[in-house]
Formats: C-alpha cells, sequence, structure tokens
C-alpha cells in the first residue's frame, strides 16, 4: 500500500504505523469516567471510507489523517492531523 | 569512525571500474533548525538572511558556500555547514533563532555519506523504497526515508548522479554492511 | 478413416529424427531441424545418477525427453509413476530435487529448469528407486485413502497422532526433502518504478511494451521465462513471412535500445498488492551451476506501477480420464512446445485428445515438425473441415465423437477409445490432451476480486481489476494472434493515456488469426481406473464425489477437504476441472459454483528471497554504542539488546566465570567507582515556550515548577492507565528540556509526544528532537565518582554537594574544552553522574574516566552489573513496566498529581486498578540465604497447594546481590506493600524449584538515600 504524504509524497506503507480512527476526541478532563472509557475502548469498525491516523515515522514524522475505504484500501487522500480540519 | 566501518580500497567485484564509490563526507556542523508552527516563515526568513539561501518547503536541498539546508518536515530543516565547528555553528544558530524555533546540535548523530557512480543507483534501488528517476528524484531532490530498517537522509548533490546520506551513527556500522552487499557485484571503492 | 501406419519407427526414420546411440546418451527424441536450441552447445547433465546430453536453450524437461526418460517422479500420496505433463509453470508431475548437497533444491518443475551444464537433478518421493518403490503398494490402498481418510481415521487415541500417525504419514506421502543445511547463496531485496509494468512477453506483453517504449514511457517488462516470446516461441506462427520467434527477437532488441525500458527476463510477477505495488521474484542464477561471485541467487522485486499490462497468456487444462496419470499423457500444447521450441518428439507413436480447435494445431504442427501422429481424437462430433484437412493428408486417424476411457502400460503404451458405445484400443506412447484453455486470471483477483465465466470458451476470464491494471491477449480470453497484438497495443494506448503520455498502436501485423472453438468437455464418465483431477495431490474424480455426497460442496470445502488444489502448482491444471465436475453433481452450473479464491504468490517462492539481505547477523540492523570500539579493547563480553550490541560485563584475567566479574563489578561501584555506557537510553529535545505544560500533561508528576539546571524522575502513563514508561528529565532552559526514555521506549515515546503536539493539543509551542545519536551519555557511580569527575572537568565548575547537589544538571566543558552535559543521578544508588559528551567524544571521555578513576580502581561495568544494581535499589525496569502495571502497582502512587490532568489519570482512577489486592512491588530474599530465586516463579501461600487458584503474583527480576551476599528478587505479590515479612514460596514448576521466601522493602541498600545525597 502506498500512502501520499502531503510533505514528502507518495510513500510504502511500511515508512508508517497505525493507530485507528481518526474521528476521536480526547474528553475535557472534567469529563466522567465513562467519556474517558469510550474514548479508550470504543471503536467503530466501518466497511468503507475511514478517518484514520497514520504517524509517519520513517519520513517527515507527522501524523496524518488518511482517508482510506477499509475494503478496498483505496486512499481518498491525506492530511497533515494538526491542521484544522 | 569510518575507517573502522569498511577498509578503504576496493570491495566486492574488482575487475574494471568501480561501480559504486562511497566518500565520507568529514568536518560537518550539523543541526535541526524546527520552526514553531506560527513562525515558520519568520524561521525561514532568518536562515535565508543568515546563510543566502531559501529554505525550501518541500523535501528538497539547496546549498551554497558549504552550507546546505535540506528540508525534512514542514518547517524543519537539517542544516550542514562544512569547515565549521559544531558547537560555535549551533550557539550561532540559536542566538539568530532565538524564540522562532529551536536548533539542535546533530554534528556527531550523523555519519554522512556521499555516493557516486555508474552502478550508484542500481545499488540504492535495493534498499531506498522511494523512485529515484531523473524525471522524479532529480539534483536538489532530498527525502526522509528508510534504507534497510535504517532511517536515513537522502539528496542529490549533481546529475551525476551523486547523492549524500546521513545515516544515525549506531546505526553505520549495519549501513555499510548493507551498502558492501548491495554494491558488491558492480564493485565498491571506498575513497577516504 | 485413414489406416494406421505400420511403422512409426519408419517415420522418424524419414522424417528425420536423430537417433544418436552410445553409453546411456542417446538423445533419441531430438528432431534434426528446428527448434529454438543451440545444436553447437551440448550441455551434459545428471538425473538420477545417470549422464545425458541437452542443448542449451532446453529445459530440464525438454532434455529428458529428448533423451526419452519419461518416468520422472512418484505421486505425493499412491507412489504412482508419473511423467512429464506439461512444459511450464503448470507442472503437476515432473518436480524433482535439483543439484546436491547444501545447494539441494526439492520440488523444483523440470519444466521450467533451464538446463544448464553438468546439471545434476533426482527424483523423488520414491525409495529404493524410481523404477521400484516400495510404497506404491499405497496404490492398492487406494480405496482406503480417498477424501477426509485423514480426518476420519487418525481420529483416536489422540496420543497416537504425534507417535505414530504423523511419522507414519509423513514418511509415506510429501514430496522432497530440504537438505538440512544452511542455504550457501545470497538472496536480495530491490525496488524498481515504472510508467507501466507489463506482464508476459508473449505477443500481447511485447506489443503493450514496444507501444510504451515507442511513447517514451517508462517500462518494465517481466517475464517468467528464460527466452521472451511466450507463444511466438511454441506455437510457431508466420508473422509477414517470417517465423513468431524472429519477430520477438527484433522486438526485444529494439525494447533494449530504449534508457526507459527494462527487460526482466526469469522474472515472475508473483503477487499484486495495494497501490499499484507487485512482488517479482528474478532468478538472478538458478540457471547457473552456483551463482557467480557477488550475485544473489534470487532477488526479489518491490515494483511500483503507474499502469500494469496483464499478458499473462493461458494455461490449457486436460480432459480428466481413467489412466490419465501415465506417464505419456501430456498437455497437447505441451507437446506442441516440445516440437517447435526445443525440436523434441514428445514420443514417437502419439495419439491426440481433444475438445477444441487448438488440438487440432498442435496436431498439425506436430506432423510438420516429423512428429509421429496416429491418432486424433475429438469429444465433438463435427469440427471445422480446416482443421480436419492437414491431418487427414499425413494419414491420420481421425475419431469423432470419441473419447478416452482408460490407458495401459507403466509408461503408456495404449489407449482405449470409446465411440459410439463401442470400446477400442489403440497403441500410443503419448497421448496430448487438451481440456482448452484457461485465461491466467490469477494476479486479476489478488485483491479479492473474482473472474467471470464466458461460455463461449468455457473459462473464466478477468471480470473486476485491480486499479490501474488492464488485460491483454491470451489471460483476457482472446486466443488470436492478431487478437494479441491488437489488444495488447491497445491496452498500453489507454493506460498511457490516463497518465497524459500520447502514444499510437503500432500498424497492424499481418498475423494468422485461428478461430477457436470449444465444445466444454471435462471429464469421461464412462472411465475404467482411477481419473485423477489434481494430479500433484493425487484427487481423484471420485473423491470429488466423496466430497459432495459428504456435503462439502461449496468449493472452499471441496478445496480443504480432497486437497484439490493446495499443492505446490495450486491447481492450475486441475481447479477449473474439479469446480466443473462439483457443478455436475450439484446441477448448479459452473458460474454459481465459483471459483476459489486466488492468492500470491502465482507460482512458488523461497523463503530466502523473501528475507533477502537479512539473515545471519544481518537478520536486522545492529546499533553499536559510541564506546563500542573502547570496550572491545577491553575485552568486553556483549549481549544484544534490542537492536543495541551492549558491553554485558568486562572479564579480567583471572576471573573464572561471568558471575565472578559481575560481582567483582558491582563491589567496585559500592565502595569506589565504575562507570558504565548509558547511551542507549533515549534522549528527546524538548524546546518551546510550552515545553513545561507538554511534561505535565505526559508525565503523572508537576513539571512545569521544575528550576532551571534541575532533574526530576518522571513517569508516563497510557491513557488507560498502565505505566508506558519512566526517566529522567532535566530542565536546561526556561524553554528547554532533555528527556531521557528507556531504552527499549525510546521510539515509541518519541511517537507518543508527537501525538500528543500534533493530534491532542496542536496549540502548543513546543519542537521536538531526538539527540538519542548526538550524545554519549556515561553513568559514573560510585563513593569516588565526584573525585574521579574532578579531575575531566574543566576549571572553573564546582562539583561540590552544595553547588551541585543530588537532581542537578548543567552545561560545562570538560577533558580541555569537550562541550558536555552533567547529570547529579543515580540507578545505582551511589552518588552518582550521568556525564554527556558528543558522540564522537566516547571513547575519549571513557578514556580520561579510566586515568582519573585509576588511584580509585575505577572499573567500566556492562548491563549485568548495572541490572544488579538496579534490584538492590528496587527500581523498576522492563520486567516490572511490562504494561500491565500501574503507578500505584510499583510503588509510586503517590508520585500522580491531584492538581493537573495527565495522560492516564482518569482511567488509573478505576477500581480494578485501584483495588490494594492487586499485586504490587515487594523485595523478596530466601529464608534459606543459599538458595538461588529466579525469575518468573509464582508466590504461592505457606502449605497451600501450588495451583493457579492459589497464586499470588509472580517474581520479575533476580539476581546474586554480591553487597549482600544471597539472592535477592523482585516481584508483583498481591497486597505485597502490607505484607512485609510475610513468607511465600516462590515455585517455579519449570525448573523444578519451591522456595521459601521472605517478603520486604523492595530497596535492598541505603532504603534512606544517604549514599545519594553526600
Amino acid at each position: 500500500m502506498r500512502i501520499p504524504c502531503p510533505y514528502c509524497g507518495s510513500r510504502d506503507v511500511q515508512e508508517f504505523s497505525y493507530l485507528g480512527d481518526a474521528n476521536l476526541r480526547r474528553p475535557d478532563h472534567e469529563a466522567p469516567e465513562a467519556a474517558f472509557h469510550d474514548y479508550v475502548y470504543l471503536r467503530d469498525n466501518p466497511a468503507g471510507p475511514h478517518r484514520e491516523l497514520w504517524y509517519h515515522g520513517s519520513g517527515c514524522r507527522n501524523w496524518l489523517v488518511v482517508t482510506r475505504n477499509t475494503v478496498t484500501h483505496d486512499i481518498a487522500g491525506a492530511r497533515f492531523a494538526k491542521e484544522p480540519t | 569512525m569510518f575507517d573502522k566501518l569498511l577498509e578503504p580500497g576496493r570491495h566486492g567485484l574488482v575487475d574494471g571500474r568501480a561501480g559504486v564509490l562511497v566518500r565520507p563526507v568529514e568536518g560537518l556542523a550539523i543541526a535541526t533548525v524546527t520552526a514553531g508552527a506560527k513562525r515558520i516563515a519568520a524561521v525561514a526568513d532568518t536562515l535565508e538572511s543568515r546563510f543566502g539561501i531559501k529554505p525550501p518547503a518541500r523535501p528538497a536541498c539547496r546549498e551554497r558556500d558549504g552550507v546546505s539546508l535540506v528540508g525534512t518536515g514542514p518547517g524543519r530543516w537539517l542544516v550542514l555547514a562544512s569547515g565549521q565547528e559544531s558547537a560555535g555553528f549551533e550557539a550561532g544558530l540559536c542566538c539568530a533563532l532565538d524564540g522562532l524555533g529551536a536548533v539542535t546540535d546533530q554534528s556527531d548523530a550523523l555519519l554522512v555519506l556521499e555516493l557516486a557512480g555508474p552502478d550508484v543507483g542500481r545499488t540504492l534501488a535495493k534498499g531506498v523504497t522511494l523512485d529515484l528517476h531523473a524525471s522524479v528524484f532529480p539534483t536538489g531532490s532530498a527525502a526522509v526515508t528508510v534504507v534497510n530498517h535504517i532511517g536515513v537522509t537522502l539528496w542529490q548533490t549533481d546529475d551525476a548522479p551523486t547523492y549524500r546520506l546521513a545515516v544515525p551513527r549506531s546505526y553505520a556500522g549495519s549501513f555499510m554492511d548493507w551498502l558492501a552487499g548491495s554494491a558488491a557485484e558492480f564493485g565498491l571503492e571506498t575513497l577516504s | 478413416m485413414s489406416g494406421e501406419l505400420a511403422n512409426p519407427a519408419g517415420v522418424l526414420a524419414r522424417r528425420g529424427v536423430e537417433q544418436r546411440s552410445g553409453k546411456g546418451t542417446a538423445a533419441v527424441r531430438r528432431l534434426a531441424t528446428g527448434g529454438l536450441v543451440d545444436r553447437t552447445r551440448p550441455l551434459e547433465f545428471e538425473f538420477d545418477g545417470r549422464r545425458y546430453t541437452g542443448l542449451a536453450g532446453d529445459t530440464l524437461a525438454s532434455a529428458l525427453l529428448a533423451n526419452d526418460v519419461r518416468l520422472v517422479g512418484r505421486s505425493f500420496k499412491y507412489h504412482r509413476p508419473r511423467g512429464i505433463f506439461s512444459a511450464g509453470c503448470d507442472e503437476p508431475n515432473a518436480l524433482v530435487e535439483l543439484r546436491t548437497g547444501a545447494r539441494t533444491e526439492p520440488n523444483t518443475r523440470a519444466t521450467t529448469v533451464e538446463l544448464y551444464d553438468r546439471l545434476t537433478a533426482s527424483s523423488q518421493n520414491r525409495w529404493p528407486s524410481l523404477d521400484f518403490d516400495v510404497l506404491s503398494v499405497n496404490r492398492f490402498a487406494a480405496p482406503l485413502l480417498g477424501a477426509g481418510f485423514y480426518y476420519k481415521t487418525f481420529m483416536w487415541p489422540a496420543s497416537f497422532w504425534e507417535k505414530v500417525y504423523e511419522p507414519l504419514i509423513r514418511r509415506a506421502a510429501g514430496l522432497g526433502r530440504a537438505s538440512g543445511q544452511s542455504d550457501p547463496d545470497a538472496y536480495e531485496k530491490s525496488h524498481a518504478f515504472c510508467d507501466l509494468l507489463v506482464i508476459g512477453a508473449g505477443p500481447a506483453g511485447l506489443m503493450a511494451a514496444l507501444t510504451a517504449a515507442r511513447a517514451g514511457a517508462r517500462v518494465i517488462l517481466a517475464d517468467e521465462g528464460f527466452r521472451m516470446g511466450g507463444s511466438l516461441l511454441s506455437d510457431n506462427p508466420v508473422i509477414g513471412d517470417r517465423p513468431g520467434s524472429d519477430w520477438a527477437a527484433q522486438a526485444i532488441a529494439e525494447l533494449k535500445s530504449f534508457p526507459d525500458v527494462t527487460l526482466m527476463a526469469r522474472t515472475t510477477v508473483f503477487g499484486v498488492y495495494d497501490g499499484g505495488t507487485y512482488g517479482a521474484v528474478e532468478r538472478v542464477a538458478d540457471h547457473l551451476p552456483s551463482p557467480p561471485p557477488f550475485l544473489p541467487r534470487q532477488r526479489l522485486w518491490h515494483i511500483v506501477a503507474k499502469r500494469t499490462v496483464l499478458a499473462a497468456g493461458a494455461t490449457e487444462r486436460p480432459i480428466v480420464f481413467g489412466g490419465n496419470d501415465r506417464p505419456g499423457v501430456m498437455l497437447a500444447g505441451a507437446v506442441r512446445t516440445y516440437a517447435n521450441r526445443y525440436a523434441v518428439a514428445a514420443g514417437a507413436d502419439v495419439a491426440v485428445f481433444a475438445n477444441n480447435d487448438s488440438a487440432w494445431r498442435a496436431a498439425r504442427d506436430l506432423v510438420r515438425a516429423g512428429v509421429a501422429v496416429r491418432t486424433m481424437i475429438d469429444v465433438r462430433d463435427t469440427v471445422d473441415p480446416a482443421l480436419l484437412a492437414p491431418l487427414k493428408d499425413a494419414g491420420v486417424r481421425i475419431l469423432l465423437g470419441s473419447r478416452v476411457v482408460g490407458t495401459s502400460g507403466k509408461r503408456l503404451h495404449g489407449i482405449e477409445v470409446l465411440t459410439g458405445g463401442h470400446r477400442s484400443s489403440i497403441a500410443a506412447d503419448t497421448l496430448a490432451v487438451s481440456g482448452g484453455w484457461s485465461p491466467n486470471v490469477n494476479l486479476t483477483c489478488h485483491l479479492g476480486n473474482r473472474p467471470a465465466w464466458n461460455e463461449d470458451i468455457a473459462a473464466f476470464v478477468p471480470d473486476k481489476l485491480p486499479p490501474g491494471m488492464a488485460v491483454a491477449g491470451a489471460a483476457n480470453g482472446r486466443f488470436g494472434l492478431a487478437d494479441c497484438f491488437a489488444g495488447g497495443a491497445s491496452a498500453a494506448v489507454a493506460a498511457l493515456e490516463e497518465l497524459g503520455i500520447a502514444a499510437t498502436a503500432p500498424a497492424l501485423l499481418r498475423a494468422e488469426d485461428e478461430p477457436y472453438r470449444i465444445g466444454a468437455f471435462w471429464h469421461v464418465a464412462e472411465s475404467r481406473g482411477p481419473a485423477f483431477v489434481d494430479q500433484q495431490n493425487d484427487v481423484t474424480v471420485k473423491d470429488i464425489g466423496i466430497a459432495h455426497r459428504e456435503g462439502f460442496r461449496a468449493v472452499e470445502h471441496l478445496k480443504r477437504y480432497t486437497t484439490l488444489g493446495m499443492a505446490t502448482d495450486q491447481g492450475k491444471t486441475s481447479n477449473m476441472i474439479g469446480l466443473a465436475i462439483m457443478a455436475e453433481l450439484t446441477g448448479k452450473g459452473i458460474p454459481q459454483t465459483g471459483t476459489t479464491i486466488f492468492r500470491a504468490p502465482y507460482t512458488p517462492v523461497t523463503i530466502g528471497a523473501f528475507a533477502g539481505h537479512h539473515r545471519g547477523k544481518e537478520f536486522r540492523p545492529t546499533r553499536l554504542t559510541p564506546t563500542q570500539g573502547w570496550a572491545e579493547r577491553q575485552g568486553a563480553v556483549f549481549i544484544e539488546t534490542g537492536a543495541w550490541l551492549r558491553a554485558q560485563y568486562y572479564p579480567k584475567p583471572g576471573e573464572s566465570d561471568w558471575q565472578e566479574t559481575v560481582n567483582r563489578e558491582v563491589r567496585t561501584v559500592r565502595s569506589g567507582v565504575g562507570f558504565c555506557d548509558v547511551s542507549t537510553l533515549g534522549k528527546i529535545d524538548i524546546q518551546g515556550p510550552d515545553a513545561g505544560i507538554l511534561l505535565d500533561r505526559v508525565y503523572i508528576n508537576t513539571w512545569s515548577t521544575l528550576g532551571v539546571g534541575k532533574a526530576r524522575y518522571g513517569v508516563m502513563l497510557r491513557e488507560d492507565g498502565m505505566v508506558m514508561d519512566d526517566g529522567t528529565t532535566s530542565r536546561l532552559g526556561p524553554c528547554h528540556f532533555i528527556m531521557t526514555t528507556t531504552t527499549a521506549n525510546a521510539a515509541k515515546v518519541y511517537q507518543h509526544l508527537e501525538f500528543c503536539l500534533q493530534v491532542l493539543w496542536p496549540e502548543l509551542d513546543v519542537q521536538l528532537a531526538s539527540v538519542s545519536e548526538q550524545w554519549a551519555q556515561l553513568s559514573v557511580a560510585g563513593p569516588k565518582a565526584r573525585e574521579t569527575l574532578a579531575r575531566i572537568v574543566d576549571p572553573g565548575f564546582d562539583l561540590s554537594n552544595e553547588a551541585f547537589p543530588f537532581m542537578s544538571a548543567a552545561g560545562l566543558t570538560v577533558i580541555g574544552g569537550v562541550q558536555a552535559r552533567l547529570f547529579r543521578i543515580s540507578f545505582s544508588g551511589e552518588l552518582a553522574y550521568e556525564i554527556a559528551v558528543p558522540a564522537g567524544q566516547g571513547e575519549r571521555l571513557a578514556e580520561a574516566l579510566m586515568t582519573a578513576g585509576a588511584e580509585f580502581g575505577i572499573t567500566p561495568y556492562g548491563t549485568e552489573a548495572l541490572g544488579v544494581m538496579r534490584i538492590e535499589k528496587g527500581h523498576a525496569a522492563g520486567s516490572e513496566l511490562n504494561g500491565l502495571t500501574t503507578a500505584q502497582d510499583l510503588g509510586l502512587g503517590r508520585m500522580m498529581s491531584k492538581k493537573k490532568d495527565f495522560i492516564g489519570r482518569m482511567m488509573s482512577q478505576r477500581p480494578g486498578l485501584t483495588d490494594p489486592k492487586r499485586p504490587a512491588l515487594v523485595g523478596l530474599r530466601p529464608v534459606d540465604r543459599s538458595a538461588r530465586l529466579r525469575a518468573g516463579a509464582h508466590f504461592i501461600p505457606v502449605g497451600a497447594d501450588a495451583i493457579a487458584a492459589n497464586d499470588q503474583g509472580h517474581m520479575t527480576s533476580t539476581a546474586y546481590s554480591p553487597s549482600l551476599g544471597h539472592s535477592i528478587g523482585l516481584g508483583l505479590l498481591s497486597c505485597g506493600p502490607s505484607r512485609i515479612g510475610e513468607r511465600v514460596r516462590a515455585v517455579d514448576p519449570v525448573r523444578g524449584a519451591d522456595t521459601e521466601v521472605e517478603i520486604c522493602n523492595p530497596v535492598f541498600i541505603d532504603p534512606q538515600g544517604d549514599k545519594l545525597r553526600v
């Protein structure tokens, strides 16, 4: 698989490491335990387009939000995670 | 350090001209410069006024008067200066960029090698997972990538083509083992 | 129908078959003319100990056939004699052991092995000899060994499986044997990129490559064979007025003239991966007795292609009938290939059995080449008169509406034919069979696609394709030569257009475009004797019937229950027939029955190719510390710790074992001074105005209040509340910290910090840089550490306890102007410092310390002594930071700030993680002080049974403490800290130990920490 890093260009997947769902938001520190429980443990497992966090650890060391189709592995795009959507 | 890694002279195939030439680039002061998110332009301007080089906004290398700026990430550059004392070079940069970004001395962290020769492309292809064809990776291109599971920064300095690779110090021995093995079929000449 | 020829040998003589005689080397079946072999270059080879001669350009199979060697192996299960069946990678039978000694390679296909001088091969799966095989009695037990036999028979008793059944089955079944020796050859990997990857160099592939090359595209043309040309070589068509092989040679020469075209012969593209990535294996030196110096045997290619044209051709399948595995029964296209390409007559008396037109052209070519074809059998009642004429003219007996029902002879000498209810026996030493052609759709299906059924050619054809791939020629179900050329050209033009490269199709070539008609026919129901569907795994028509009766009807069940298509050939010639028979039994039809999933690799790839450079000491890169060379000169013994090679201990002359050395190193540190390279710890430079806030959020304790020039111990948690890592971090300036991590977690912590800064809190203004490689960091420890350091620190720096107390940090210069950082931190519990200098100065620093400390008897110490001293001090390390422990478990719970948020705070408060019954860190010492403790032992109450229900935790780390004179341990014990003074047993059933131990404070040495602060 190839991932289009917005800085480095198209790179082999072995340069990246996968984290998971990019839609999760860390709860505010005053949020109840249940909110943290969901954040730490609950994950959707969609068949189809999925926004995922990937780390380009062997390249520019940026965290990316990659939109990947979990069925076809087709990658619709990637952007820096630190940039607001 | 380099002489301990690989004996100077010919390795692998000994007939004819060596296909790959490798030479350590010594006497470099090396630092990483990282700009704060909102101060990339200010850092770039400072670097430009200091070195007379516009810092590349993409993975590329620009060189002038013995100083090279290699783009390694957004707002992040590897700065290499030949003939400069590393601590002084870092201190000077720190002063210039005070409050704008971080300067970190890496002069001892990286072994910089220069690779050339007619078979350098075929040799690098055994480890580099990038397309180094002239139409894609011309002179002045740079990349932070992996060779043989070793993270390296790679850039092309001329059309011969000649490449420079910055290899982490602790991995230098394994990198040279890989290079010697990969270049063996073409003949590897180690220059000092 | 014409009469049979009375004297086939006469035909051979008349048509000019070379009759060489001599000491067993007669190449009796080589045709006098034709072929693409080099008659000026004879090659000697050996098969099963006998010497033969072949020609350059032969495969091992063609050379064996030229020498009339027909029996080449025994089958997998029944040990039936088997011969050469095909002329390519689809071969199920002719698997041989190639080469000898350490280079022995089992299960190589004689049909793809390129002949070289002094090649040595032997047959497999026979004992004592190929001709007389003892286990061929299995054949008579065949009725017992049908589908599901193993599953049904070896059910009980369970203990019999390992001791009795498995060894028995392994001896009887199986194919080649590995040499058992280390492979002496090298393998490597390489990467390639192109605009267009063309897979297969037959007519369609060559035309696609030419079209793209002329347009200036970057092209890779890969072909599994050693000579490019595909069917142009085997079918020998006429193009214009020249032989097809000439046209191929010219096309290849033109392709070679383009700088951006790479021709890769002997290269199999075996797999399709996401993003236009392909796996291929190049057999660099398989065609040589041993690889030339510095060349690998094979090279694994990782090809990234913007577009791909698959022109992989088609595979012929047989018709299945009784006794169809007899040596001499071959695919018709293979018999044609042997005649056209290798100038070999597969037999002296050939019959053909088919259901399609291509076999008739094979027969025509055989007649033209001078091979004796006597009988043409077709299941169809009528065929195109244009096919009949050339065979009739040659006097071939033609039997339409007929089928072969049985065979005879150990090597084929006769067939039984059924024509309109009438059975007749016909003499033949070779039966060329064709059940039609299956496009090689394999690579189109690797990303989960399924092929579509095409009724017209009775075959599956590509349907949905991987992104960027087009299919041309026979692989697309277009078998005509003109169709192949046109398809290759137009596929290339369309692919390049998508890339913005203008290309034009070359002018159409004048080529024979013969129609292909087929009457779908899979197996002969009236067969006499076992009818093999999968010859490599010995799966018969009857086995498929058993699977059907027992409910294993889905193709994937059929495959696994009968092992159909699961051999090394992956059912290239058998899967289609197997599923067609199942479709017939279920009445469902072939499209509804479907195919099994196609997976990589297309043909077997050696493990060596996947390993490449990564074997032996280069299995993975090794990281060396900045003092490696110095430590080597000191005679250190090294140990791998993760990717690092570290000094384990430094033996001195006269020391008898490692324990003695380590004891000496520990005693020297505790009484004098020693030093250790700790450069492997991760070091992260953290700069920026918000650096303190970041540390507050990632560590459980408070950092923003740390003074400049101070160091602090920190613990970081994962968000689930478990400890992630620990280490000492120092503040070098208001906006500048240097973090240390454990050696093992250096990369993980860096990634975690980047996650915090880029994903969780992008508003923080903090910059990171790894400086693990930049600094050589040595720990100098012992009561004499300060006095030693005083001799290397440049004048002007005050080392006194008042000026530089415990947990201080400073920048300074040492040994005459070397930039350095000094930290007063201790892992050993002694007065200690860590001193960092640029990595290139590491060895100089070590030498300077040796000189400076000589008066105090300074010693370098390695990871063993380091480990002993940290256990003596009760510091948690890898065995305790195991991902299952909380800060509280490790006795660090009080460090957790209640005034701020930090990662893992909320989840660490869960009742399950704060339960006092959780195993927590304690020290342990044996009641009998002479007993040795072992890590991994479980804690069981005294007097209780050593069963899981009574398990109260385990021993995580142990060492012999030279300071205390006995074995000590750290462990995680339920309610541990409140049980100090109690006794439990450390039970180690694996090593047979059951030791009573006292629970104690984990800090065995100087629990008040007085020594640190002097």
